[in-house]
């Protein structure tokens, strides 16, 4: 797990200003020299701006509230869509900030309630990441500072591992042939069995959209197939199965591929690996898959003794 | 395509800064004019030849009009003037708006020393309006869309601004290292005051510009204001006897002349280009933030510099009442001086003595007066050539005639005389309390002297009609008085003077604190028991209030009907669910949940319902 920095508030003044700021030093001396009291007015009412634009620049990024939408499934390596969005808490509106997230930077000209913006961020590695803090820089009012404030979030990431095209070897598992394998992951689903209402942790692939239209509710298909299709996907952690640390990285994409293909497909997955995970195809249940696969790491164990039946990393194969 | 609204304000905000050196010199107008004329061509220039030349522009006309040794003023305030409209007809980008707002200040900073108008502060916040307006949109990088909420920030926060600056400026500590005299472009040349007194032929133009104000608590119109003294006489003019002898102050204390019983007045002098200063009858003291004072033999004082500001200095006069503190006796050479006489005919001796009727000398004065008076006419154009001319062939002509004709008749008549010019007003102005001073006003008059009372004024010049202002101008005077009092000549006195009252009044303030207090005390110990009985039932109220009486008492009721053994780790669910009874009880825990923890609930409704519930429960 690793942790973005959390740095404090941070005040830059910029060319602009500090002319400013030499200038009025400069008026100063002159109300003070010649005793002019519309000299002194002068210097009174550049005084005021400056010092109010530094008031107006702290209260420009107070009563903010940040919020990060992230997708259901984000995999290491895709460009992944993020929704920020601002919400002004206050009655004055806010103008020219720029948030920074995850090291990528929106600019929001004018806040008025609220305001969201994409983002798109592709996380390089796998794991859990936690966001605890947001950038936010502005120059209002008067572009005379660049002021930086750290707004604290709570928000975790988990990203899944990367996932790329795959597919299995030829050879005899449980009595099945490999094309019979495939044919199981890639789902060609010819065995139409009904057509009942979605139930929670019904994989969503299976949605069948004319008929919820139909029918005003969300309707998904059976297959007659789907009890026995199952694949069974063996992933052993132990440290003594992998020379080096990006072998075992390299087992983690594959295993995660095939599974995303299941997911796809509606294909029912059991994994097991220094736990067990059993047959099903519900989101939530893939969702545990990739998220466990997304934070594995390697232990120091004997390895697992090997299930015949079971899919294994050196099975599958890129595409 | 259409102008942005960025375009506008930054036009808007250049023409007020031209403004600003328009209270200098109106001619300035016409950049204005010309700033207007340019809106058509604004950003549209694409010819990099063009833009070059622009750009340059403001540098050659600097060389030009150094070599052309212009004013310096004119100079560097038309080299802004080009500046920023330079910056506003090329295509711009935030870092030129924020150019004009710098240029814009250096355009104030020039004004500031060049004008006192009231007009100043007016534009100031205009100023600060349109410049806020002009850095903010600047900074837009879509076009911008002016919304109520932006407007009501930008007014919301050039108010604060301008609060603000005004606090920081009474409260800034005058130092006053320095002293500038203000930039000589405002001198007027139409002032009715004039150091020159010459009797000749000419046409005297009345101009109401005010010149002066006057805080003068003790004295009642017509208020005489002297200025200076003349005792020379050439047949033609008056000879001027300019400030000689340098007056320092006494301890730094810059008091010149003053006496204890002296009535003062405090004086708002307009620049009219001249270093006389001007005191209300038997003028002898001054004190004011000068470096030094000049006097004559007269006792006429004069400033070290010609002021091309409004000056503020309080004049001490050696008279209240009507009685005189001081009177000056003149020696034998003076009182021969003040007997000198031009070369005169053999009829004005014989008209002077003609007019002189009477024994002593007190007659002789009043019937010289009604002879003036009865036989010469008031006039504004006066034909004759000199004095003599006046007395014997026209007989009409103003103060001035009326005044030397009546010191030349007193002296041929051997009282000492001698002439006095200045101002005398019967303007008052109830709104501030003050007399207000027009050039019209200027006026001069005689001065005899009497050995027992010394110099005694005597005005021969018949009354002229003087236009009475309209209540509207008295108010706008004294809104412009109230500005000169507090802002062009606020100083360190005044802010120590504010001081001062602002300590009175924490002093005041803490002791009717401490003086309540007191009074508590004794109260307190007068009825100790009812103190004690009182304070608790406060006590007891504040507390029973904070308690919400649903949060203990029904907690403890659910809790009695759950059973007897709640363990403290427990919670209400937790509890009724080890005891069995959470199905029984869940409608009375939901309830008391909904009450304690939800946000978005009608306590009242929920109240009722949750007691309700817990009645029934409990039978």
């Amino acid at each position: 797990m690793f942790k973005f920095p959390c740095k404090q508030t941070n005040t830059k003044i910029k060319s602009s200003g500090l002319l400013f700021f030499i200038f009025t030093v400069l008026v100063g001396a002159i109300a003070v020299n010649s005793g002019n009291n519309l000299v002194y007015l002068t210097f009174s009412v550049v005084l005021s701006f400056l010092i109010l634009s530094g008031l107006l620049s702290y209260y420009n990024q107070r009563n903010i509230e940040v919020i990060i939408n992230l997708p259901d499934m984000i995999f290491a390596g895709e460009n992944t869509t993020i929704s920020v969005q601002i919400v002004n808490k206050s009655l004055i509106p806010k103008f020219f900030l720029t948030l920074e997230v995850l090291n990528k930077k929106v600019y929001f000209e004018e806040i008025n309630e609220k305001s969201s913006r994409t983002i798109e961020v592709a996380f390089k590695k796998r794991g859990k990441l936690k966001i605890n803090a947001v950038k936010l820089t502005s120059t209002f009012p008067f572009n005379f500072f660049t002021r930086t404030r750290a707004i604290k979030i709570k928000k975790e990431v988990i990203v899944f591992p990367h996932k790329k095209k795959v597919f299995l070897k030829v050879r005899y598992r449980n009595n099945k042939t490999n094309k019979e394998l495939n044919k199981i992951f890639k789902k060609e689903h010819e065995d139409f069995y009904s057509i009942r209402q979605y139930k929670r942790g019904d994989n969503s692939k299976l949605i069948n959209w004319k008929a919820s239209a139909k029918l005003g509710k969300i309707m998904i298909t059976e297959y007659a197939s789907t009890e026995s299709n199952g694949i069974l996907i063996m992933l052993d952690n132990s440290k003594y199965l992998y020379d080096k640390e990006k072998y075992f990285e390299d087992a983690v994409t594959r295993v995660n591929s095939l599974v995303y293909d299941c997911y796809r497909t509606g294909t029912e997955v059991s994994l097991i690996s220094e736990i067990t995970l059993p047959f099903a195809k519900s989101t939530v249940h893939f969702k545990s898959i990739f998220s466990f696969l997304s934070t594995v790491k390697l232990k120091d164990r004997l390895p697992i003794k090997k299930i015949d039946s079971a899919i294994l990393p050196e099975d599958i194969e890129y595409a | 395509m259409r102008k942005d609204a960025r375009v506008y304000t930054a036009l808007l905000f250049i023409l007020i800064s031209v403004m600003f050196v328009s209270l200098t010199d109106k001619h300035f107008l016409i950049a204005a004019a010309i700033l207007i004329l340019l809106i058509p061509i604004e950003g549209k220039i694409k010819s990099n030849a063009l833009k070059k030349a622009i750009e340059a522009l403001p540098l050659v006309y600097f060389i030009l009009a150094i070599l052309l040794s212009f004013n310096l003023f004119y100079v560097l305030s038309t080299l802004l003037i080009i500046v920023m409209t330079a910056k506003f007809v090329l295509e711009k980008k935030a870092k030129d708006y924020y150019e004009i707002f710098i240029v814009s200040i250096l355009l104030i900073l020039l004004t500031s020393v060049s004008t006192i108008s009231i007009n100043f502060v007016i534009l100031l916040y205009l100023f600060l309006v349109l410049g806020s307006l002009m850095l903010i949109f600047s900074q837009f990088k879509k076009n911008i869309i002016l919304n109520r909420k932006l407007v009501l920030f930008v007014s919301a926060f050039s108010i604060l601004s301008m609060l603000f600056a005004l606090a920081i400026f009474f409260s800034i500590p005058r130092l006053s290292l320095g002293y500038l005299h203000g930039i000589n472009l405002r001198a007027s040349t139409q002032s009715g005051f004039s150091k020159q007194i010459v009797i000749e032929k000419g046409k005297v133009n009345l101009n109401n510009q005010i010149v002066m104000r006057i805080v003068a608590k003790n004295f009642k119109p017509p208020l005489y204001l002297s200025g200076l003294h003349y005792a020379y006489f050439d047949g033609r003019k008056w000879k001027v006897e300019n400030g000689k002898q340098k007056l320092f102050p006494i301890f730094q204390t810059n008091n010149f002349g003053i006496t204890s019983g002296m009535s003062k007045s405090t004086i708002y002098l307009e620049p009219i280009g001249s270093d006389t200063l001007f005191g209300p009858e038997k003028f002898v003291g001054v004190r004011g933030d000068f470096l030094y004072l000049k006097t004559n033999q007269f006792h006429d004082f004069f400033t070290d510099f010609t002021y091309y500001k409004t000056i503020k200095y309080d004049a001490f006069s050696s008279i209240h009442g009507k009685t005189p503190i001081v009177t000056f006796s003149i020696t034998n050479a003076e009182y021969e001086q003040y007997l000198q006489l031009p070369e005169l005919s053999e009829k004005f001796i014989n008209i002077a003595k003609t007019a002189a009727k009477g024994k002593t000398k007190t007659e002789k004065i009043h019937s010289i007066v009604n002879y003036l008076k009865k036989h010469y006419t008031y006039s504004l154009n006066p034909t004759a050539q000199n004095i003599q001319d006046f007395v014997i062939n026209r007989k009409s002509g103003y103060c001035e005639h009326f005044a030397t004709a009546l010191v030349l008749f007193a002296r041929i008549n051997n009282i000492p005389a001698r002439l006095v010019s200045g101002f005398v007003t019967s303007e008052f102005n109830p709104d501030g309390e003050y007399f207000i001073v027009r050039e019209r006003d200027a006026h001069a008059w005689a001065e005899v002297y009497d050995p027992k009372n010394g110099w005694v004024r005597v005005d021969p010049t018949p009354n002229s009609k003087t236009p009475v202002p309209s209540q509207l101008s008295l108010l706008i005077d004294s809104i412009r008085m109230s500005w000169y009092r507090n802002v062009v000549t606020y100083n360190s006195a005044k802010q120590m003077q504010i001081l001062t009252s602002v300590q009175k009044g924490i002093t005041r303030t803490g002791l009717t604190i401490n003086k309540s207090l007191e009074l508590f005390r004794s109260v307190i110990n007068k009825w100790r028991l009812a103190s004690i009985i009182v304070t608790g039932l406060v006590l007891l109220f504040i507390l029973l209030r904070k308690e919400h009486p649903y949060q203990k008492k029904v907690y403890n009721k659910i809790v009695s009907l759950i059973g007897n053994d709640k363990m403290a780790s427990e919670t209400l669910v937790e509890y009724a669910k080890r005891k069995g009874k959470f199905k029984e009880l869940r409608p009375l825990i939901t309830q008391y949940y909904k009450i304690r923890f939800s946000k978005d609930v009608d306590f009242k409704k929920s109240e009722k319902q949750l007691i309700n519930l817990l009645k029934s429960y409990s039978k």
